[in-house]
């Protein structure tokens, strides 16, 4: 798909980043954490992960920045908005650069970057807090994400192969 | 778009696979790590050492930082933080440390308490 005119961009942005944005507040009301502190499902890259197949990784970054960004203003404070991009970013860029695999699907692309985005997110906190002692984390972060990064990675192959990819036209 | 994308193939499982492995080797290498027989509480804020309790000891403190306050409970060699008022209650949650090396976190207030070993002192002059 391309974004042809400037209103179709407007419109799509709008739309994914409306989308993304719901779906952190939603995560926010039901906190599917697994009994597990810090643990969270990640419905946000859902969207982003849609975009990047579905438009390009250009569009996918814009709406990832712009959600974080969006929810740290609304829900959270200067400081968790870093803690998130610090999180974000580093899952977009695995992401983005695993997407050139030809052998990765879309469910490995979304495991991959839920365990980039814990490791992000680790790596702030030990370099905020200086301490390298949060190493016992780690384990779990890394079960919890490949598990999280599963179900979000399940939920993007459904949605793409219900989506009428050859009808759309925008 | 490219459809391969959307069909599940087999290398994503290499992903967890390494993942996993990872997981464990620095699980193995946490539970193998020699532990020292004594060991501190150490609440840090900023980097900066606000107390060292020992573990051995029943204790309860209120650490003020910038943003709030945390309750650090010792209570029969395991550490909590019993009480917050930050927004995420992440710390508040943690399950209780007991050995060398863990830590509890407290992001928004940047405090941790961390338990350490003897040879593990911060400064030999304070």
């Amino acid at each position: 798909m391309k974004l042809r005119s400037v209103a179709t961009r407007v419109a799509t942005y709008g739309l994914l980043i409306a989308l993304a944005f719901v779906f952190s507040y939603l995560e926010s009301l039901l906190p599917l954490n697994f009994g597990i502190p810090g643990i969270k499902l990640g419905l946000g890259n859902l969207v982003v992960l849609l975009t990047m197949a579905l438009l390009s990784r250009r569009e996918a970054l814009i709406v990832a920045a712009v959600r974080i960004v969006l929810v740290g203003f609304t829900f959270g404070n200067p400081y968790s908005m870093l803690y998130a991009l610090c999180g974000g970013l580093l899952s977009f860029a695995v992401m983005a650069l695993l997407w050139n695999s030809r052998k990765l699907s879309v469910l490995g692309i979304s495991m991959a970057g839920a365990v980039a985005h814990n490791i992000g997110q680790l790596l702030f906190a030990a370099a905020v807090t200086e301490t390298v002692r949060l190493w016992w984390y780690l384990p779990v972060l890394l079960v919890s994400a490949t598990v999280t990064g599963a179900l979000i990675g399940v939920a993007a192959l459904v949605t793409l192969r219900r989506l009428p990819l050859h009808k759309s036209n925008i | 778009m490219d459809r391969s994308k959307m069909q599940p193939r087999l290398w994503d499982w290499l992903i967890p696979a390494v993942t996993l492995l990872v997981a464990v080797g620095v699980l193995l290498g946490c539970l193998l790590w020699p532990q020292p027989p004594e060991a501190t509480v150490r609440v840090t804020a900023g980097g900066k050492t606000l107390a060292e309790l020992p573990l051995s000891a029943d204790a309860e403190q209120v650490f003020t930082v910038d943003g709030g306050y945390n309750r650090v409970t010792v209570a029969n060699g395991r550490v909590t933080v019993s009480e917050a008022d930050c927004q995420t209650q992440v710390c508040v949650h943690h399950r209780a440390i007991s050995r060398v090396g863990e830590s509890i976190v407290c992001a928004p207030h940047g405090l941790v308490v961390t338990i350490i070993g003897e040879g593990d002192a911060p400064d030999l002059i304070a």
